[in-house]
């Protein structure tokens, strides 16, 4: 195991808001607001992020260099020039794909139980 | 707006430094993305609980923060550490007596009913050097006589007896006062009864109280 993959053992289990962060970013670059209504979209409402819990979790993911700042913005006349605009790094997509592995293999030792989802 | 911005302030100043005006643009989005009162009404709801449970909870992820690199920096350096503890603990121990005698001696009344109308009287013999000086008794009884000013008017000086009779002698320290010292204080004894006239005269039986 690789020193990253050792420090994104580290940071295990991820907060639900900080792995639904890194999902939201992992295609495109996104601004706070942008986030919000992903997580929202694709948890079809069931997660809405509020703008406090939304901001401390990524203050606290670009201290663990989760994100990064991005200074590329969009056309300005689609811009708000007070949004910023975050980016998965590397160490990211390494900490993401930890957290995935690890829920995979939650999953796999649930459904070896007897816990399938619809089953109960 | 101006009332989120107020809101705002319960953020850490550098946090709020950081993104308090994407806090601004994203409640404004939301605002303007409010289709109806109730939603509007909801977002305010939301909002007001928001802001003060994160900011705490803000204000404890600093603090944590703040303890772990104390702890790193400490560790790398032992002796600055204990030297830095040491020194800290003297200080609390040094302000903790200091303030515990300012309280019990300043700050706290004494333990008697109207305490702060009691006053100690000097003789002022400026004269000689001396502003505050102990009354004579004989002066001391001409006050009490001539007195309009005060309620009652009590004497007492420093008295140190020894105790004498079972096992070793014992010095105690007390004063000896005038009869009517308890009763202008307010207080009672605990055991015993209190002084009364009779007391007070050339070889009175003696009484004791506590």
């Amino acid at each position: 195991m690789g020193e990253l993959e050792l420090d994104a053992e580290a940071l295990l289990p991820l907060l639900p808001a900080t792995f639904h962060i890194l999902l939201s970013v992992a295609d495109e670059d996104r601004h706070g607001y942008g986030i919000i209504q992903d997580v929202a979209a694709r948890t079809r409402g069931e997660l809405k992020l509020s703008a406090g819990t939304l901001y401390r979790s990524i203050q606290r993911m670009l201290e663990q260099g989760l994100l990064v700042e991005t200074r590329e913005r969009p056309d300005p006349a689609l811009d708000d020039e007070r949004r910023r605009y975050y980016r998965i790094t590397p160490f990211g997509r390494v900490v993401a794909h930890a957290e995935t592995g690890r829920l995979a293999q939650l999953i796999k030792l649930a459904r070896a139980r007897g816990f399938a989802p619809g089953r109960v | 707006m101006t009332f989120y911005r107020v809101l705002l302030l319960l953020y850490p100043a550098a946090f709020r430094a950081q993104y308090g005006e994407e806090f601004c643009a994203l409640f404004a989005r939301r605002m303007h993305d409010a289709s109806s009162r109730f939603a509007f009404t909801l977002l305010w709801l939301e909002t007001l609980i928001d802001v003060p449970l994160t900011a705490a909870q803000i204000h404890w992820d600093i603090l944590l923060q703040d303890l772990r690199y104390t702890r790193r920096v400490l560790r790398r350096s032992p002796g600055f550490a204990i030297t830095a503890i040491t020194v800290t603990a003297l200080g609390i121990g040094a302000t903790t007596a200091a303030y515990t005698v300012t309280d019990h001696v300043l700050l706290r009344p004494l333990p008697f009913p109207d305490s702060d109308r009691l006053v100690k009287l000097w003789e002022d013999m400026s004269p000689g050097n001396y502003k505050e000086m102990e009354p004579s008794p004989a002066n001391y009884r001409d006050w009490k006589r001539m007195n309009k000013s005060f309620s009652a008017m009590v004497a007492s000086t420093g008295l140190s007896v020894s105790m004498v009779g079972v096992g070793q002698p014992e010095q105690i320290e007390g004063a000896s006062v005038t009869t009517d010292l308890f009763p202008m204080l307010g207080a009672q004894p605990l055991l015993g009864r209190l002084f009364v006239p009779e007391d007070d005269r050339p070889g009175a039986t003696g009484n004791c109280s506590a």
